[in-house]
């Protein structure tokens, strides 16, 4: 008897049964606005989740609920997006051109190093092994205005031309390269060759080594080259005056005049907003200080620099260049979303003294403070341990040494920050000395504490006591952050509540909930629901 | 067939079990006017807990796995080791191996050049395989002992050791020999310098300090000092660049020796996109 005809059908209704009714996948599952969501249309959305958005809906407890919702309410919030042309506002568009700047940069730094390491040829690797561990030091047009003392350098790492030039040369010689830049041959350091030629016995792992080297040292030249080409036909001009505004304003002591021009270069002007987005989003994966006059002179320079290698991009690979944007305009539609839900949310919201004060009163217990203490804190140095330990068991003559000793400052809550510490809990006192801090008599604080070693043998600490803090009843005003993050997070799910019923009405936002109650709770098989 | 407008109890229903808790205070954009970026942490993992002693110094990647140094003997509790730890999410330990012929402190920090990994306790910088976790000799660098830092950016070594001064190592790859060097910065402020790390990426060297001043710094490639940043390490061992789960792009990694010794990373890099607030919705953008 053939049992395959009975096999497919008991498939078949299993499958039937898993999926609702056999048209299940064409059905509508969700309805925004005269348009609509198909089952399978749904589960392909969630076929392209990465894993981690997955697991972000399979952890709550109604996933395929959860899922559904806010696949729906994402289609809603980008009508919305769209409706009020927030991509083209101006924070928006600077963030998005943040970071296709920054991402065909790094395009073009990748592309460059790859190509570096395919130029990398057998002759170039038997040049490597043949002048292997000779380091050179060179004069660049020595004694001109143009001087440059350059190594130690691995000579076969070299430029070429360069490498063979320096081999020919005697120590103290000088002769010009072929373009008649003069170079003189310094000194060299030759590793002794039976050293090398164990080494070399090793010939996979001198190649590895020889790509490796060539492949970094070409690259950096490259890009480099590619880098001061570009620069020098942008021609930028940063203009002095307006960075310091900048710096300025991120120190609170200016507004920010958002047309200020920052730079101007011949790809056009860099304003004082251009640079305050970029800075914005590089801060989401950069620690950014722009109130820092070095930090911020450097990052201008890169941001000009990056900007030129974003225009490079664009010319030399522009498909590529169009896939980067179609990469950036998904981000920017994510940037807009948070931007809208600032605007209909965050600004909705008033945290008052009121409702802090209310939400303290209506609490069910309050809170009990444990014990903290103030210390101060000092950095002993090595050439002063015996000085000190000396000066402890006399018991006389501490003071001076303690004078010449750095007291910790970043423990203090003072502004700007004194040598004494915030009350800390014993779990906080550095150097793992809080039970020996919480043993001292509170009126002791006059002694200073033997040296702990901070690590191997080359800083210890020593503290004394300031002042003991007894346990307590939480005031309102030690509570006061702890509460404002509960009656924030409360009025943010209200409003937010509000603001999406709002919106699914203005949308006629719709669930078939009939075919979601059917549906198999593995969203991927919704694609193939027949 | 029924059809469900979508209504305020459903609205609170998904908010209950999503967004009063996972929405961000500080909604994606973290640079406020006035205000400074700090360095985020990603991720960490505690070495005590994977069985080292409270005498970890140093960390290297070399391209899969974190290599830690222990100084164990130095608290007479074992012999000096390097654990091998997965640079998955898990952070597994691999293996470990005893440091070929360390007493003491031992080799500190750590860094790799794709073949082997470098680390020194003296005046010699040795050399493991990262394939075999065998070692497969040194090269002799005098410009500080121990090489205590160590950093690669492809081309040089980049070292110090508690001072301000960083040299800038030519090392010519032959096993055995003795390196070339000169002083490339003297700009580490705190003068703590314990470890560095090349970010090929942001095209910097960022030094860890053991200066118990929560201070980090951040060199640019000639060797000047951009800027110095506050983060929440007080005493820092060796650091890193290594790559973070949630991205492929490599971020710092730095050893706090604290209590208990264990590794912190700190975002340097780009993440995949951001799916940091208002819950089911924002995850899907």
């Amino acid at each position: 008897m053939d049992l395959k005809p009975e096999y497919i059908t008991g498939a078949a209704v299993i499958l039937a049964f898993a999926c609702g009714t056999p048209s299940t996948a064409d059905t509508w599952l969700i309805s925004i606005d005269n348009s609509t969501i198909s089952v399978a249309e749904a589960g392909y959305a969630w076929v392209d989740l990465s894993p981690e958005q997955r697991e972000y809906f399979i952890q709550g407890s109604d996933h395929v609920n959860d899922f559904t919702l806010s696949l729906a309410r994402k289609d809603m919030i980008i009508m919305e997006i769209h409706r009020l042309d927030y991509l083209r506002r101006s924070d928006i568009a600077a963030l998005g051109n943040a970071r296709i700047r920054m991402e065909a940069s790094l395009q073009v730094r990748d592309s460059i190093f790859a190509d570096a390491e395919r130029s990398v040829t057998a002759e170039d690797i038997e040049f490597f092994k043949d002048h292997m561990g000779r380091t050179v030091w060179y004069t660049s047009s020595p004694g001109s205005s143009f001087e440059e003392i350059c190594g130690p350098s691995h000579l076969p790492e070299l430029p070429r031309e360069l490498a063979v030039h320096l081999d020919s040369m005697n120590c103290g010689e000088e002769l010009p390269l072929s373009d008649g830049t003069p170079i003189r041959f310094d000194s060299v350091v030759v590793t002794d060759p039976e050293l090398v030629a164990e080494n070399l016995e090793d010939s996979d792992r001198v190649t590895d080594l020889a790509v490796q080297r060539f492949s970094s040292v070409r690259g950096k030249a490259d890009l480099d080259r590619v880098a001061d080409s570009l620069l020098l036909s942008i021609d930028p001009n940063v203009n002095a005056e307006s960075v310091n505004h900048l710096i300025l304003h991120y120190s609170g002591l200016e507004e920010l005049v958002p047309g200020d021009s920052v730079a101007v270069s011949n790809m056009g002007i860099m304003t004082a907003m251009d640079i305050v987005q970029t800075i914005e989003y590089q801060s989401d994966f950069f620690p950014v200080k722009p109130s820092d006059t070095g930090w911020l002179e450097w990052f201008v320079d890169t941001t000009l620099l990056n900007e030129a290698l974003r225009q490079y991009y664009e010319d030399t690979y522009p498909e590529e260049y169009t896939e980067l944007l179609t990469e950036r305009d998904d981000w920017m539609l994510g940037i807009a979303s948070d931007k809208l839900f600032e605007d209909e949310v965050y600004s909705f919201i008033s945290v008052t003294p009121e409702l802090l004060q209310n939400e303290f009163d209506n609490l069910a217990e309050i809170p009990t403070i444990p014990q903290t203490r103030s210390i101060q804190c000092v950095n002993v140095t090595s050439d002063d341990v015996e000085a000190y330990e000396t000066a402890l068991a006399l018991g006389i003559g501490i003071d001076p040494i303690i004078s010449r000793c750095d007291f910790w400052t970043f423990l203090s809550e003072e502004d700007p920050p004194s040598n004494i510490t915030r009350p800390l809990l014993r779990e906080e006192i550095p150097g793992n000395r809080g039970d020996e801090v919480f043993a001292m008599q509170p009126e002791d604080t006059l002694s200073w504490s033997s040296l702990s070693p901070l690590y191997e043998s080359y800083m210890y600490m020593a503290f004394r006591l300031v002042k003991v803090y007894p346990p307590h009843e939480a005031t309102y005003e030690e509570l006061e952050t702890d509460l404002y993050q509960i009656v924030m997070a409360r009025l943010m799910a209200e409003r937010t509540g509000v603001w999406l019923k709002e919106m699914g009405e203005k949308y006629s936002l719709a669930v078939n909930e009939d075919i979601l109650s059917t549906l198999p709770s593995d969203p991927s098989s919704w694609t193939t629901c027949e | 067939m029924r059809f469900i407008l979508v209504t305020l109890v459903l609205a609170c229903v998904v908010f209950a079990s999503n967004a009063t808790t996972d929405a961000s205070f500080n909604i994606g954009i973290r640079t406020e006017t006035g205000g400074e970026g700090f360095l985020d942490e990603l991720d960490y993992f505690d070495m005590e807990a994977l069985g080292s002693s409270v005498y970890c110094v140093g960390v290297g990647f070399d391209g899969t796995n974190f290599w830690v140094t222990d100084a164990a003997d130095v608290g007479a509790v074992g012999p000096n080791t390097v654990w091998v730890i997965s640079g998955d999410a898990a952070h597994t330990v691999v293996t470990s191996f005893l440091q070929f012929e360390t007493s003491s402190w031992g080799l500190r920090d750590l860094c790799c050049d794709g073949t082997y990994m470098f680390g020194s306790q003296d005046n010699t910088v040795d050399i493991y395989d990262i394939a075999t976790y065998t070692h497969e000799g040194y090269y002799t660098c005098s410009a500080v002992s121990p090489n205590r830092a160590q950093a690669w950016d492809g081309t040089y070594f980049y070292t110090g050791s508690f001072s301000e001064t960083i040299y800038q190592v030519t090392w010519d790859g032959v096993i055995g020999s003795t390196a070339s060097y000169t002083t490339w910065s003297s700009s580490i402020l705190n003068g703590g310098t314990y470890g560095a790390a090349w970010d090929a990426y942001n095209d910097c060297l960022w030094v860890s300090t053991a200066s118990g001043d929560f201070t980090l710094y951040q060199l640019d490639n000639a060797g000047t000092l951009i800027t110095s940043h506050l983060y929440s390490i007080e005493t820092a061992g060796g650091c890193t660049m290594g790559s973070y789960s949630g991205s492929a792009d490599e971020q710092l990694w730095v050893l706090e020796q604290g209590s208990p010794d264990g590794v912190r990373c700190f975002e340097t890099g780009p993440l995949a996109l951001e799916q940091s607030s208002w819950g089911g919705i924002k995850t899907l953008f």
